[in-house]
């Protein structure tokens, strides 16, 4: 009961301003279970960073969060916050004070927020503590192109945050966090995992022919990725009608080339699957920017659902140490009621 | 025969790390459709814990299920159930949706005609004269799949994809029909555009059609445009 009085004493809306935005979006992990409707998932293209950036800082790991896509993004706050960055940036700035991402932050009311564009890979993930206030269709804020939906922030954009941190939460000793995430790396030379597809047999090298190095071609999207290379040969086959496709569904077309279906694909399609990529490895492939060497290595589906889970548990893990940490603190309202719920998985 | 009915034949395969694609083999397409279509409908339905999405269409129904719930033999577990369980389709319904077809709303009918050896107006008659049936609802957002009449030729997809359709273009490839309701990009022949917004948020459901009901295409003239411009809901289809 207590709880209940303090959480609605303290509960205050934060704002930041938009200084300056390149391609910088109001996400989420996307609509799920709408096939029925023809609506994609869309949402965070690396959804493992996008989780750990709310899980660090008490969210739920579906919560809206600020997705940076090849660019930077500068923000003033006006308000103390508790923010986490992850995702391809190596290190970003308060007031020019370099900071490592993946760690649970303070930043004081006037900050200014600096986060550069990536060297390697290509989305940045800003989660900051609280509801972002955005507008949401069939449950989410992520955009959907087809649906003309999505808020995107440029230069003067003015966003809200209702949140429970305030400045009475910090008490004399500054609160510094260590958990020690391990940050991905983005290299530009990547494997991504997958297993075999319905359709692998109509490769004439089977799966091995994926073994290959192929490069992402610059027309790629959150729709596809495009890859160059070998020119895979098919085995001549019939027709094969349009069906429901994965996110990750690895696709030959008939001249030979390869695409990756990313989150927002259509929900059919008619090219054969020849494999799937595991969901980190559709993370690592959201991740790349073009020019990025790939090759696809098709792992028994044993592997592939140990791999899953242990990231699984990792992420579990440290949803657990930053409740533990913010409890310590006497923090406990800052964390979501669910903050491990999984839901869109 | 009658035991070959109540054995749907299928096959399941894995498809990635947390889907299941199945497969209906009966050499019956009208078999095959049912079938896909109805266990869409049961597994929707379904309380097995771990279903995400579901996603049926001609012959196929694929299942992306949460990882850390269900495994793929557990869905296919529950699969193996709602086949033996026969689960029927919802009665059909009758939809009239008007289309402008040719100029400039369906550039691609000359082409089409000239492919089926047909004018523009027997293909328009063709098109408009015989009942479609909505074999799925796909995207982008809700488009109506269609197929019935028989087209003389399949029709070949545009050789450059569009990258932007107009929302209510009337496609055409292969023998199937589609409409797109949103501007997204596309590869099929356009013959025609219907003024109506088939998808529409605002209302609940979105779309006023499923999987097994008809539809026959309603000829109409630019002057008539106007008078169907508005949302499905607001105009008798």
């Amino acid at each position: 009961m207590e709880q209940t009085i303090s959480r609605g004493k303290t509960l205050s809306i934060a704002k930041i301003q938009v200084q300056r935005a390149g391609y910088v979006i109001v996400q989420d992990l996307g609509r799920t279970g709408l096939a029925a409707i023809g609506i994609s998932a869309n949402g965070a293209g690396d959804q493992s960073s996008a989780r750990l950036a709310n899980i660090l800082v008490g969210n739920g790991d579906g919560d809206a969060l600020i997705e940076i896509i090849a660019s930077e993004l500068v923000v003033k706050v006006d308000s103390d916050l508790l923010i986490a960055v992850t995702g391809a940036a190596k290190s970003f700035e308060i007031d020019s004070v370099s900071h490592a991402t993946h760690e649970t932050l303070v930043v004081l009311s006037g900050s200014t927020i600096f986060i550069p564009a990536p060297v390697n890979g290509q989305r940045t993930y800003l989660a900051i503590n609280g509801q972002i206030q955005a507008p949401t269709i069939l449950g989410s804020v992520g955009p959907d192109s087809f649906l003309d939906f999505g808020q995107r922030l440029i230069g003067g954009t003015e966003l809200s945050i209702e949140t429970h941190f305030n400045a009475e939460l910090l008490g004399s000793d500054f609160p510094m966090f260590r958990f020690n995430f391990p940050a991905p790396n983005h290299p530009n030379e990547i494997r991504l995992l997958a297993t075999v597809g319905p359709d692998v047999d109509r490769l004439k090298a089977g799966a091995a022919g994926l073994e290959e190095q192929f490069t992402v071609l610059p027309q790629s999207d959150h729709v596809g990725m495009r890859l160059s290379g070998v020119d895979l040969e098919l085995v001549v086959a019939g027709e094969i009608l349009s069906r429901g496709v994965p996110i990750g569904a690895v696709e030959v077309t008939p001249s030979g080339e390869l695409i990756i279906l990313l989150r927002g694909r259509l929900l059919t399609a008619g090219y054969p699957v020849v494999a799937v990529l595991t969901r980190s490895a559709i993370d690592q492939a959201s991740q790349a920017t073009p020019g990025t060497k790939v090759t696809i290595a098709v792992v028994d589906m044993d592997v592939a659902q140990r791999e899953l889970a242990e990231k699984e548990h990792l992420l579990g893990q440290l949803s657990v140490r930053v409740a533990q940490a913010f409890s310590t603190r006497g923090w406990q309202q800052l964390l979501a009621v669910d903050h491990s719920s999984f839901r869109n998985l | 025969m009658q035991l070959a009915n109540l054995l749907a034949e299928h096959l399941c395969h894995e498809y990635g790390d947390s889907g299941i694609l199945v497969d209906f083999t009966n050499a019956d397409y009208e078999q095959r459709w049912q079938q896909a279509q109805a266990l869409g409908t049961a597994l929707r339905a379904s309380a097995e814990l771990g279903i995400v999405d579901v996603v049926s269409t001609y012959q196929n129904v694929f299942v992306s299920f949460n990882p850390l719930r269900a495994s793929h033999k557990s869905i296919m577990a529950e699969i193996e159930l709602l086949i033996k369980s026969k689960p029927a389709l919802r009665p059909a319904t009758l939809f009239k949706i008007p289309i402008a077809y040719g100029h400039d709303y369906g550039p691609n009918l000359e082409f089409v005609a000239s492919v089926c050896e047909l004018t523009p107006t027997q293909l328009i008659e063709l098109h408009s004269g015989q009942e479609w049936t909505i074999r799925f609802v796909g995207s982008p957002v809700g488009a109506p799949f269609l197929d019935g009449p028989k087209i003389p030729v399949s029709i070949p997809r545009l050789t450059t994809p569009l990258a932007r359709m107009i929302p209510g273009s009337l496609g055409l490839s292969g023998f199937q029909t589609i409409i797109y309701n949103a501007p997204s990009p596309g590869g099929w022949q356009i013959i025609g555009r219907t003024p109506v917004q088939l998808f529409d948020l605002t209302h609940n459901p979105p779309v006023p059609y499923a999987p097994g009901d008809r539809v026959s295409f309603l000829p109409i003239s630019e002057r008539e445009w106007d008078s169907w411009n508005k949302p499905f809901h607001e105009v008798r289809l």
